[in-house]
């Protein structure tokens, strides 16, 4: 029998502190999925919770087939994707993750010209941030579960439902738009 | 011809993949090391956190919906239990005498006794299966 296998026993037999347990387990993973999609803190609080009601409430389907953390993440990221459908946002959109009327880090230290690498390398940084932020909901969320959670391909495939290619192919597209951006800044501050 | 840029734009990433994870010092390819702060980014978490007592509030909510769940099954129950033993109070006598009436005339021989025993047995069989088939599904 697994760990999971167990913690699941003791959830379903109602031991003390079982469930507590398990959501402290698995809180931070399904808190990464939930707001790498939908982004606004309170929503993906209650979404968090209904995730965690929900696992409570189906747990004696779980059947061991694959880890209790991809089964839990699947189940938070099916909450987040009909949230997202429910209030019309958009899943896979092709907006700019770099928006014209903000302020560019890199164009203001463009007039410095006394900096030093680290700097640039940190502005660099946050300017990466917000343009990951800014990314399409599904290809920020797997880029966030790959590098950040450590997620291997084939588990995120398991849990978004999408085949391993498509799950490679978004990464690698989501990587290969930031760089371009990336130098595109880089190219205007020059 | 894409196709191709591609390829070599894939490796790209996957040299960085590996520099980043085998934390070397930093190369001469501008792309790879462009590619590495990219995922360097990837790696922060997001700002915001659960409360530290998520999970504890939460199984206290889980606990207080089965508690109201019992108190839901429980009151009816109650009141069907209290109502038949007031009925049984209250009506001892007449039934003491539906009783032996029964008993003098001779009809409780007449019950298919063997019967109802066999369907009792039955219904207990069919619910322990119902139950070890549940939990061999869940091994």
């Amino acid at each position: 029998m697994t760990e999971d296998q167990i913690l699941v026993d003791e959830v379903l037999i109602r031991r003390r502190g079982a469930f507590e347990r398990l959501v402290n387990a698995h809180q931070r993973l399904v808190w990464h999925v939930v707001f790498r999609l939908v982004q606004h803190p309170e929503d993906a609080r209650d979404l968090c919770q209904e995730t965690f009601l929900l696992v409570h409430r189906k747990l004696s389907q779980y059947r061991g087939d694959s880890s209790l953390s991809s089964w839990i993440a699947r189940i938070a990221f099916n909450l987040a994707i009909r949230h997202l459908q429910r209030n019309r946002l958009p899943i896979q959109a092709n907006s700019s993750p770099f928006e014209d009327d903000e302020e560019e880090p890199l164009l203001t230290l463009a007039d410095d010209t006394d900096l030093e690498h680290e700097a640039i390398e940190q502005e660099t940084y946050r300017l990466l941030i917000g343009a990951i932020a800014r990314l399409p909901p599904m290809q920020r969320l797997l880029l966030g579960l790959y590098h950040s959670d450590e997620m291997s391909i084939t588990d995120i495939a398991a849990m978004t439902g999408q085949p391993e290619g498509t799950v490679k192919n978004h990464l690698f597209r989501a990587r290969h738009r930031l760089r371009a951006l990336l130098e595109a800044k880089i190219g205007e501050v020059a | 011809m894409t196709h191709e840029i591609s390829k070599e734009e894939e490796a790209l990433q996957a040299r960085a993949e590996a520099l980043e994870q085998s934390r070397a010092p930093a190369c001469s390819d501008q792309t790879v090391e462009a590619y590495r702060q990219i995922i360097r980014a990837a790696k922060q978490e997001p700002l915001q956190h659960l409360p530290t007592s998520f999970a504890q509030q939460l199984a206290a909510r889980v606990e207080s919906y089965r508690q109201q769940a019992i108190l839901d099954w429980w009151l009816p129950v109650s009141a069907i239990v209290i109502s038949v033993i007031v009925v049984l109070i209250t009506s001892t006598e007449v039934l003491v005498e539906s009783a032996q009436q029964l008993l003098e005339s001779g009809a409780l021989a007449l019950l298919p006794w063997r019967l109802l025993l066999a369907a009792g047995a039955a219904i207990a069989m069919i619910a322990a299966t119902d139950k070890w088939l549940f939990q061999f599904q869940r091994r």
